[in-house]
């Protein structure tokens, strides 16, 4: 009588132990994601900051400050693109790329000239092709943020 | 130069683009435009001045198609079968989606149209 009260004691504690393991386990997968998420935004919101600079540069006539940037913007996209690959979802990843041909285009332009060396068609050209890139950036900063508001 | 991959590629773009299945999307340079493809692929098409040695001035064209950084093909007259009518009718399709050329001549006109 006894035995069978103990097994059926061990069953329950087992059945709680297994409820109790899938639960720790759930919440820090669901811990995990949200540092992931969060951290996705942190990569969004510095390529944005970056890409805003960029537009301030370009409309100062500071190519130089602006190249160093487009430099810079270029290696964390590529960085994005590579660490987030599993994560992004495809309209993400197409973004980054939209971005990244961008910002090579800008590079070449200032490259090739300086911004007082280029007539005002090619100046509006090379603006709307900054504001494209923060844009973007913006965009997936926001994209991020919301993953992460709905991870937790 | 024969490469029948790369001319059935130029025109399966030409088809797609004309049918506006494509977005092509204008750069900071003036005269090039691009769009990204299923894969990812880059797809670019440009154009750019150069002197021949008679010392006549030409507008070459190429659609150059990009994966991960690395350039898997490049069309230009060189390829059988692509003229540089092709190219260059890619170009202003390209260039006139990416500008939204159209749209803004269709207002034109209804605009126009009023008067």
């Amino acid at each position: 009588m006894f035995a069978s009260w103990a097994s059926i004691g061990g069953l329950i504690f087992s059945a709680l132990a297994f409820l109790f393991s899938k639960r720790a386990s759930k919440a820090a997968e669901e811990a995990r994601d949200s540092v992931l998420a969060r951290s996705l935004g942190q990569d969004m919101n510095e390529a944005n900051r970056t890409a805003a600079e960029i537009v301030r540069f370009v409309s100062m006539e500071r190519g130089d400050m602006a190249l160093l940037r487009v430099g810079e913007l270029l290696n964390e996209a590529s960085y994005s693109m590579t660490r987030w690959d599993a994560r992004l979802p495809a309209q993400s990843k197409t973004n980054l790329l939209r971005a990244r041909e961008q910002l090579l285009s800008i590079h070449e332009v200032l490259t090739r000239r300086t911004l007082p060396e280029l007539s005002s068609a090619q100046k509006s050209r090379l603006a709307q092709s900054c504001q494209q890139v923060n844009l973007i950036f913006s965009e997936e900063y926001g994209t991020a943020v919301k993953a992460a508001d709905r991870v937790g | 130069m024969e490469d029948v991959k790369a001319l059935q590629l130029f025109q399966q773009i030409i088809t797609t683009t004309k049918k506006g299945r494509i977005k092509w999307e204008p750069t900071a340079d003036e005269s090039e435009y691009f769009c990204v493809l299923p894969g990812p692929i880059i797809a670019s098409i440009r154009s750019w001045r150069e002197r021949d040695s008679w010392g006549n001035d030409e507008e070459p064209l190429a659609l150059t198609l990009r994966a991960e950084d690395k350039e898997l093909l490049r069309v230009t007259p060189d390829v059988d079968g692509v003229q540089v009518a092709g190219l260059r009718e890619l170009y202003e399709l390209a260039r006139r989606q990416a500008l939204g050329v159209n749209a803004q001549v269709d207002r034109l006109l209804g605009e126009l149209a009023k008067l």
